[in-house]
């Protein structure tokens, strides 16, 4: 089984169920978008696939088991970019990447040519390397915690609304970037609220609602596109 | 009063040598270690040991006792830190309280409670530098703290171990999603800064001596250094230590010596209400309280 | 043998204590050798330290350590006045005034900072009482002591060890009386509101700054009281019986006792007091101990014998039931007539956090006797707009006006008590309350008890305390959760917080109530009936605003809808226009999306 398997994952904070038994898969060279209201699940799924809360079922990268700790899941290669642009806003950009590429750090020349790959990426990156990271826009600083995940040279790449707050040009620009990472070869989880930017550049589509998954299927196959707004807006919405 | 000036800044910098060691349990793991002076006067009783009974030249007694830091550290974080990583903080200063009472309970069981000196030193009589009298040992401990800042300060943001702990202090989460283990972490501050007091203990001995509750005034001294140049900030602890050393040993010569500690008081209070932060703080204050 | 939950609460329970007190009181007329008395003295002054503490520390949460050096004060005022023959009347009083005043001032740092400094600047209080006493060896007698105390003499009679005796234990019977009515009523459980979240105990109209003086004055008059008495113990005072060594003492008696506990104090003060006297030869090993006991103490026994005693008792020899009055309450036509609100408009709102901007020329109104709801994706700003209507951020310009009254430059405590309630994404309740005082403390700022009435019982005390409470269960009634009435509240499962949290601003006679996300976290089912209690509610006349993510929810309850997207209001109507106003949809699933639709 290549790439990304989630079987049966459940998890939740405290008395709280959040994820209820939820299957997922995610090819290698393929992006998969996450989508669904507020609530229903989504950065709570991610934060259990790269470990940092506890979870239950099986999460599988090319049928070898991913489990552990936050530390040991990176290792292992599962890059989990946070919402919020999520950067040690107190380091500059260059130790920004620095930090990401820590468990690369024995590889010979990998964090040089890691962040000459990050800024042949990103250029207005280079431009700011020695500016603390709180300093940089939001795109940029949305640009900087990609890069900085990339530089753990991972093989699953799982994204949290990265377009949030971002103006268009940049979220196009930013996700033009994700495209070219899929077809790199990467396997990528991309969660949105936003329905329209995921579905331009992903290859499966996955809706929660409530911690289940109400809808998954190939973008191509989507028939109906108004079933997502009667995901989003509540059914029988039409006038 | 160049004399004055000496005094003050050797006692400064044993007070900023315990400060940065705060720090850098503060920049590993956001936990103040008030056992940490606790673990000095530890050092101090087995300098006494190394000196007296085992002949052992200075070098090897700083070795001796900075292994011995460094393991109680250690032990300290296991014991009494670990646990606690994600409760309440107050629980935190119960537990290192707990962990230097325990550690003067030993050295008054195991030394008892007169003083003991360390001969180290001692050959060096007292230097003339600058117009005033320092000992060789008062000397050392000064270069030795500026040494051990400018150190601490680079080794954190040049190294990329040092790099990880100021990332892991300023977003724990964070760092653990880019394989940074902070557990290890965690321990790993503890006993650097283990390492570190007891390094320097067998030079402290040789300017305070070894008491059994030589770690309370330090303790609380130390932790006013630490607020005056900010917590992390390592070279804020130097100038702090400087500023706080040099106002005490003032305050005890023109003043008088029980103007000192309330001098120094006094001082506590006016950087709590004026500088909340600290010289070089770098945590910066968020509007966001709800 | 089990005794049922109405006999257990409402049984005199201290009676037994007092016997207890009156027994020991009685000692010296039944023979006991003076060597008892004065363990029993030490016991007594030790316990009144710990209480200090306790309520400082185990209930407000506030790391005053400093009890030893209030205890100097206390001892060396005491002991000077006394050298000048003063009466141990004023010599008490002084005293106490002393110690309160010197806690008082110490505490100051402690309410703009952080609980370190605070117990960094108590610590070195500590510290400085050799330094002082020296300052004034005049005085006070300097390092080697304050010798020639004179046997107390009070109200003109000289007394003699018994009369020493007993006096040292009337005070300590007194005070403790004190302390434990303070902290049984709602100031005591306000101090634990404010442990739990100072953000809550705003909400619920606390000056938080009030509150912590309080505590510090609380925690400062019995280490006073106690240190009036040590002077006259031995005739002879020395500054070495107020070190850190004792500060520790102190605090092992508090932790081990229970921190958070009243007759927790005398349990722990007397095991630091016997324990060191029974076993011989152990004195070198008695800071070991004591560290140990702090270790072990706030690692694995936290809440002390006193919770271990709790635990068990309730496990063990009280039956749960509800009691009649829970049964029987049913929402009153006075409770629905009050829950009428009052209309909120607020105007060109605009809030910046440095460089970025929150909300930007926000304008909405909030009916009364209307639901509205707020909707909006992450980062739309509705959390934002939430807290300043509630009072915790200022904002950057516009106006806020509840009935014409302007909220915009009020504290948090003072938006309370004005009117404003709200829930929490995350139900704040705090431990140690029922159900039915969780809510009823709402009422404690706008028309509570008073302190002097808490602490003396005064005849208004129960009157006030019974019809908080029957407000209480009438609206926990309306809940329809009235059966848990006295259940711990902390315990209970989320949706029942939630519902909780909605009782307690109801009980603040709010005129404007804030919803934040109540239905996350809940089932299907859960939600409906959130969604009932609301309709409820309105029917009343409240006011409702409804910050949610749940979209079916909100569309079938509110009367009108404001859309929020990155600060701006970007539709606003009643559910069926914002449902098909396709800036929403826009909102909600993209541009292109909407036009992928046609």
């Amino acid at each position: 089984m290549a790439g990304l398997s989630i079987r049966s994952l459940s998890t939740g904070y405290g008395q709280i169920q959040v994820i209820r038994e939820l299957s997922l898969e995610c090819g290698a060279g393929e992006i998969s978008a996450v989508l669904g209201r507020n609530g229903a699940g989504k950065t709570t799924l991610l934060s259990a696939i790269a470990g940092l809360i506890g979870s239950s079922g099986d999460v599988t990268f090319d049928g070898q088991p991913i489990s552990g700790p936050a530390y040991a899941r990176a290792r292992a290669g599962v890059a989990l970019v946070q919402e919020g642009k999520r950067v040690f806003r107190q380091r500059t950009v260059e130790e920004n990447l620095r930090i990401g590429g820590y468990v690369n750090r024995h590889r010979r020349g990998f964090i040089a040519s890691g962040i000459e790959a990050a800024y042949a990426r990103f250029p207005i990156l280079e431009a700011k390397r020695g500016l603390p990271a709180g300093l940089l826009s939001g795109g940029q600083q949305q640009m900087l915690a990609i890069a900085q995940a990339l530089m753990l040279d991972p093989r699953v790449l799982l994204l949290d609304e990265p377009s949030a707050g971002l103006a268009p040009a940049i979220v196009q620009e930013v996700f033009g970037e994700i495209a070219r990472l899929r077809d790199e070869g990467l396997c990528v989880v991309l969660v949105e609220q936003l329905v329209d930017n995921s579905l331009s550049i992903a290859d499966t589509v996955a809706v929660l609602d409530q911690g289940r998954v109400v809808l998954d299927s190939r973008v191509a196959e989507v028939k109906d596109w108004s079933i997502f707004r009667d995901i989003y807006l509540g059914e029988g919405t039409r006038a | 009063m160049i004399t004055t000036l000496w005094a003050g800044l050797s006692i400064g910098a044993v007070y900023a040598l315990v400060a940065i060691a705060y720090n850098i349990v503060f920049v590993g793991t956001r936990v103040f270690n008030f056992a940490q002076a606790y673990i000095l006067m530890i050092g101090t009783f087995i300098a006494v040991e190394a000196a007296t009974r085992f002949n052992l030249p200075l070098i090897v007694a700083i070795v001796v006792c900075a292994a011995a830091g460094a393991l109680i550290g250690a032990v300290e974080e296991i014991v009494a830190v670990r646990r606690l990583a994600r409760t309440g903080s107050h629980n935190e200063l119960v537990t290192t309280l707990g962990i230097g009472v325990i550690l003067s309970g030993i050295a008054l069981l195991v030394w008892g409670s007169e003083p003991r000196s360390v001969p180290y030193l001692k050959e060096f009589g007292v230097l003339e530098v600058l117009g005033g009298r320092i000992t060789m040992g008062e000397l050392l401990l000064i270069v030795v703290a500026l040494v051990a800042g400018v150190g601490a300060w680079v080794l954190s943001t040049r190294t990329s171990i040092g790099l990880t702990a100021l990332a892991t202090s300023e977003d724990r989460d964070a760092a653990m999603l880019r394989g940074i283990n902070v557990r290890w972490l965690a321990t790993g501050a503890f006993t650097l800064a283990g390492a570190l007091v007891g390094a320097v203990a067998p030079l402290v001995a040789t300017k305070t001596y070894a008491t059994y509750h030589l770690g309370e005034g330090l303790a609380v001294k130390a932790f006013l250094v630490l607020a005056l140049g900010g917590f992390g900030s390592f070279l804020g602890a130097l100038l702090a230590g400087s500023i706080v050393g040099v106002l005490e040993m003032f305050a005890a010569r023109y003043l008088g010596s029980e103007w000192q500690n309330i001098t120094v008081f006094v001082l506590l209070l006016i950087v709590l209400l004026v500088l909340p932060h600290g010289l070089f703080s770098r945590g910066k204050a968020q509007e966001r309280v709800v | 043998m089990r005794i049922g939950l109405r006999r257990y609460l409402t049984a005199p329970f201290w009676i037994i204590p007092l016997v207890g007190a009156l027994i020991v009181l009685a000692l010296p007329l039944l023979g006991a050798a003076p060597a008892v008395l004065r363990v029993i003295v030490s016991i007594c002054l030790l316990a009144l330290l710990v209480v200090g503490l306790n309520v400082t520390f185990g209930y407000s949460g506030e790391l005053a350590l400093g009890q030893s050096a209030l205890y100097a004060v206390g001892a060396y005022v005491a002991g000077y006045l006394a050298i000048q023959k003063f009466d141990l009347s004023v010599t008490f009083f002084v005293a106490l005034m002393s110690a309160a005043v010197v806690g008082l001032l110490t505490g100051v740092p402690g309410l703009r900072l952080g609980s370190w400094s605070m117990a960094m600047v108590t610590f070195f209080l500590v510290l400085l009482v050799p330094d002082v006493v020296t300052l004034l060896t005049e005085q006070l007698g300097g390092p080697s002591g304050l010798t020639g105390i004179p046997l107390p003499v009070l109200f003109g009679a000289k007394l003699t060890t018994a009369g020493y005796y007993s006096l040292v234990v009337t005070v300590t019977i007194v005070f403790f009386a004190a302390v434990r009515n303070f902290i049984v009523s709602p100031h005591g459980q306000a101090l634990r509101v404010m442990h739990e979240s100072p953000v809550l105990a705003r909400s619920l109209g606390f000056s938080v700054t009030r509150l912590k003086l309080t505590a510090y004055l609380i925690g400062a008059i019995p280490a006073g009281a106690a240190g009036a008495l040590f002077a006259y113990q031995d005739g002879y005072i020395s500054p070495t019986s107020f070190g850190l060594s004792m500060a520790i003492v102190i605090l092992a008696g508090s932790i081990i006792g229970g921190s958070a506990s009243i007759y927790g104090a005398l349990v722990g003060a007397a095991i630091m007091v016997i324990g060191p006297l029974r076993a011989t030869g152990v004195q070198q090993f008695s800071l070991i101990i004591f560290g140990l006991l702090l270790l072990l103490g706030a690692l694995f026994f936290s809440g002390g014998i006193a919770q271990l005693f709790r635990t068990l008792v309730r496990r063990y020899l009280v039956r749960d039931e509800v009691l009649p009055d829970a049964q029987a309450a049913v929402p009153s036509d006075e409770l629905i007539s009050r829950l009428r609100g009052e209309t909120l408009v607020v105007e060109q709102l605009v809030k910046r956090f440095g460089g970025n901007t929150a909300l930007d020329d926000v304008s909405v109104t909030f009916a009364a006797g209307t639901v509205t709801g707020l909707i909006g994706p992450n980062g739309s700003g509705k959390t934002t707009l939430l807290n300043i209507v509630s009072g915790f951020y200022r904002p950057t310009a516009g106006s806020i006006r509840l009935e014409g009254d302007d909220l915009g430059s009020l504290q948090p405590h003072q938006v309370a008590r004005r009117g404003v309630a709200r829930t929490f994404q995350t139900p704040v309740i705090p431990k140690g309350l029922t159900a039915a005082e969780s809510v009823a403390i709402a009422m404690q700022s706008a028309h509570g008890v008073s302190l002097p009435a808490a602490v003396l019982r005064l005849p208004g005390y129960r009157r006030t305390i019974r019809r908080h409470r029957q407000e209480a269960l009438e609206l926990l009634a309306l809940l329809d959760i009235a059966h848990l009435a006295d259940v711990d509240a902390s315990a209970l499962p989320l949706g029942t917080r939630r519902l909780l949290e909605v009782a307690r601003a109801l009980a603040a006679d709010a005129k404007l109530i804030l919803l934040d996300e109540p239905a996350s976290g809940l089932d299907q089912g859960e939600v409906e009936e959130l969604a009932n209690l609301i309709r409820k509610l309105r029917a009343s006349g409240a006011t409702i605003v409804l910050v949610e993510h749940n979209f079916e929810m909100v569309m079938s309850v509110a009367d009108h809808v404001y859309v929020l997207d990155t600060g701006r209001i970007v539709s606003s109507g009643d559910p069926d226009q914002v449902r098909n106003d396709p800036r929403v949809t826009e909102v909600y699933l993209g541009t292109a999306f909407a036009e992928k639709e046609q």
